[in-house]
């Protein structure tokens, strides 16, 4: 047997062995994953269903609209899944600590490689299928055909996803590769990507000139659609596949799972081949490149000197924890996929028209906007800042005997996440809300709230976080699938419901309703103190516990 | 100087530490030897504030560690045996954090680490992240953002672990530098040749209880017929 495929059946044991040891796992963790996955399905596919619906009662529109929707969709689902290929293959090809032990071992490196891109596709792909069975499950249940549909959805998927993930990780070992690290060279790489873009962009113009006039007008209000629509794109196939299954127009839907299906076939043995051809340079310029540091201390040092002239604590950790932030592209990458997203999106909600929209439209899209960003801050705020107090434990050696108390430590990890989630968070709402124009009140809120949210989401992840602090050489996944990981994202999710939905309901309220009991000003200034209240109490108890935890316990 | 009175400490049913007493004056390289589970790192965890004591008291450099343990611990410098550093610091940025840290002005800190660096023969290595650096060399690095701040009392775990014999020189000479200064060392090892060879006085922990204390002349006197620190460790620690 080849080591690629020993590895590959070796990976498939561990995971047949992790679902078997689930009845190991904290119970509220398995019911909360149970429910939410439920719970996601459920609303995802009455929202998919709600959208069909709303797209035949148009009348024959649907009938041009949905093919085009569904080319669309796999688009979308195609970049994230390049995106999450990309990340999950750097982390698997370049930082585990498995690769090095392999490296060590009498494997050829071709097959290293193909192993490492197996295992990413597996594990970036497999929440994808989460989207698409909602998304066709709900067209089929609307259309009324067989639920055989599904599994037809599932015969595309696979050969998709392997497909896109698999480019995403090509392309994330070739720029790994290729991307010169100087800062001239650097600056030169950046040039070439923005002028690719350009040149991309300008392609695209070229296919909407040569377009219908029914496509023209569809592609002025949904960007992307005409490339989406182009047909040698593997998810225009995917798209025209289960239609035409779904028409029982067999053999066309056939044609298309042979093209896709062989496609991947063909592109997964060349991305194998270029990928293990380049991957050992790779792996090289990895291990060697980290000598020559481009990025220097001076730029998180000189703003927290100017932030804490005083405290060499905050600046001491603030310059540690942002350099090592920097550092790891597995940390920062995750911000900029989650922010950059919203900041794309928010950045376009003037081109898609939100901002002509009815004042109560635009005022109900800008509150959903701070809910998702609040539940982006969440998740982010419990990956990256719950197990913060439990990774400084392997210091302690050094900070715990530092002249300063464990406790203050915690404050200060609250201080620089806190600072750190209300600026971004803010910041993007701030975008948000001056592309839709929202009127003055739900401005005041929206200023109230975003603070409110970083202070209570940081707060109670550092303070849950010092609670549940876990001593020993512990990686983040290792900390957060624990109890107290599991606590504190229920938590958080549950604060920003508080915190987002209530006062979004208010000032839907205050907008929709003319005879108010109380004036305005009034209700705008309880919903503020109100937010104010409960982000004190979320934030701040769990502060003050974890303090208390800190000062009573050994190390 | 370090001081500890009656100190006890309890795992459950285990007395870990059981009454230990000990007195290393100023500029004394104190051995502290015993087997697996004698009770050597929870004291040492004791005294660094790491793990509270049941009863008992500890002085580090005159200081009631129970009263002001801040103060306590800006006199003290703990190395454990496998201390983990951020990986993707280099070492000066980790002895730039270090000083912060321990609340030394800036100034002193960006004057103090290259030569820290120079002085472990660390330079060439300074803008290195940490992950790429030798177990020797980390420790060197420890060595330096320890004493950097320039302790009264050291307490050392184990350092000699996988260090090769230039590390090892390094650190014996540095741990003899430092005592005659004035520094107080307090250090566990297995390796008894070393305990031997450095130690200015040695102590023997059993079961949690200090079994026997005093220069190498003093344990051969109390205990004749004992030639050799090894023979004398087994003999005491046999059960």
């Amino acid at each position: 047997m080849r080591p690629a495929t020993l590895l590959i059946r070796n990976h498939l044991f561990e995971l047949n062995t992790a679902v078997k040891l689930i009845h190991e796992q904290p119970k509220i963790k398995v019911l909360l994953i149970s429910a939410f996955s439920i719970g996601w399905l459920a609303s995802l596919s009455w929202l998919f269903y709600a959208g069909f619906d709303f797209l035949y009662k148009l009348g024959g529109a649907a009938f041009f609209l949905v093919p085009r929707l569904f080319t669309l969709f796999f688009m979308g689902l195609g970049f994230m899944l390049m995106l999450s290929g990309a990340v999950t293959g750097y982390a698997n090809l370049f930082q585990t600590p498995e690769v090095r032990r392999l490296l060590s071992w009498p494997i050829p490196m071709r097959d290293l490689f193909y192993y490492s891109l197996v295992k990413s596709t597996l594990m970036s792909s497999w929440a994808f299928f989460f989207i698409i069975i909602p998304f066709v499950g709900a067209f089929g249940v609307y259309r009324d055909w067989s639920m055989l549909m599904l599994g037809w959805s599932v015969c595309f998927s696979l050969p998709f996803v392997m497909l896109c993930s698999g480019l995403g990780v090509l392309l994330m070992v070739v720029v790994v590769r290729w991307i010169p690290r100087g800062r001239t060279l650097g600056l030169l790489g950046v040039l070439a990507l923005v002028f690719a873009t350009y040149a991309a962009a300008t392609y695209v113009r070229n296919l909407q000139a040569n377009s219908s006039e029914d496509m023209m007008v569809l592609v002025n209000f949904v960007p992307g659609l005409q490339l989406a629509s182009f047909p040698l794109m593997p998810n225009s196939w995917m798209a025209q596949g289960i239609l035409a299954f779904s028409n029982k127009d067999w053999a066309r839907g056939g044609v298309y799972l042979v093209l896709l299906s062989s496609s991947v076939f063909v592109l997964f043995l060349f991305i194998a081949r270029l990928g293990s051809w380049i991957y050992p340079a790779t792996l090289q310029k990895q291990s060697m490149g980290s000598n020559a540091l481009a990025l220097q201390a001076s730029l998180p040092s000189r703003s927290l000197q100017t932030l804490f002239p005083g405290n060499s604590t905050i600046r001491a950790f603030g310059i540690k924890d942002s350099l090592i932030f920097l550092r790891d592209p597995s940390q920062w990458t995750q911000f900029l996929i989650f922010f950059g997203l919203l900041a794309l999106y928010f950045l376009n909600l003037g081109s898609l028209g939100y901002n002509e929209l009815d004042s109560v439209w635009s005022n109900l899209i800008a509150f959903l906007n701070m809910f998702s960003l609040s539940a982006v801050m969440s998740s982010l705020s419990a990956r990256f800042v719950f197990p913060q107090m439990s990774l400084e434990s392997r210091m302690l050696w050094m900070v715990g005997l530092a002249p300063t108390s464990l406790g203050r430590l915690m404050i200060n990890k609250f201080i620089l996440s806190g600072l750190t989630l209300c600026i971004i968070g803010s910041g993007l709402a701030a975008v948000s809300n001056s592309m839709l124009d929202i009127a003055s009140s739900s401005l005041v809120l929206s200023r109230v709230l975003m603070p409110a949210v970083a202070f209570a989401l940081a707060g109670m992840s550092t303070g849950l976080g010092a609670m549940f602090m876990e001593i020993g050489p512990k990686t983040p996944a290792q900390i957060l699938s624990g109890y107290g990981g599991t606590l504190n994202l229920i938590l958080t999710l549950l604060t920003v419901i508080l915190l987002v939905l209530i006062p979004g309901i208010i000032s839907h309220v205050l907008l929709i309703e003319t005879t108010l009991v109380f004036p305005q000003a009034q209700v705008t200034f309880l919903t503020c103190l109100y937010i104010v209240v409960v982000s004190m109490i979320a934030g701040g108890l769990p502060l003050w516990m974890g303090y208390r935890t800190l000062r009573n316990r050994d190390y | 100087m370090i001081q500890l009175q009656h100190l006890h400490k309890h795992y459950g049913q285990l007395h870990a530490v059981n009454d230990l007493c000990l007195e290393v004056p100023s500029g004394e390289l104190f051995c502290f030897l015993g087997p697996n589970g004698a009770g050597k790192t929870t004291s040492i965890k004791m005294m660094t504030g790491l793990v509270k004591p049941d009863s008992g008291s500890i002085h580090l450099a005159g200081i009631d560690a129970g009263k002001e343990p801040v103060l306590a611990r800006s006199q003290l410098g703990y190395i454990p045996d496998m201390p983990f550093i951020y990986e993707r610091l280099t070492p000066m940025e980790f002895l730039l954090f270090t000083g912060d840290l321990y609340q030394m002005p800036r100034e002193e800190v960006r004057e103090k680490a290259p030569r820290m660096l120079e002085i472990f023969g660390m330079m060439d290595r300074a803008h290195m992240l940490n992950r790429d650096l030798s177990h020797g060399m980390r420790q060197r690095i420890i060595y330096a953002a320890t004493l950097m701040h320039e302790p009264k009392v050291l307490l050392v775990d184990e350092p000699f672990i996988g260090l090769d014999p230039h590390s090892i020189r390094l650190i014996k000479d540095l741990l003899r530098e430092h005592t005659r200064r004035g520094m107080t060392v307090l250090m566990t090892t297995h390796i008894l040749a070393i305990a031997e060879e450095i130690g200015d006085r040695i102590g023997i922990i059993d079961q949690g209880k200090l079994v026997a204390c005093g220069t190498l002349d003093e344990l051969n006197t109390a205990t004749p017929g004992m030639g050799k620190l090894e023979d004398l460790f087994l003999e005491l620690t046999l059960n």
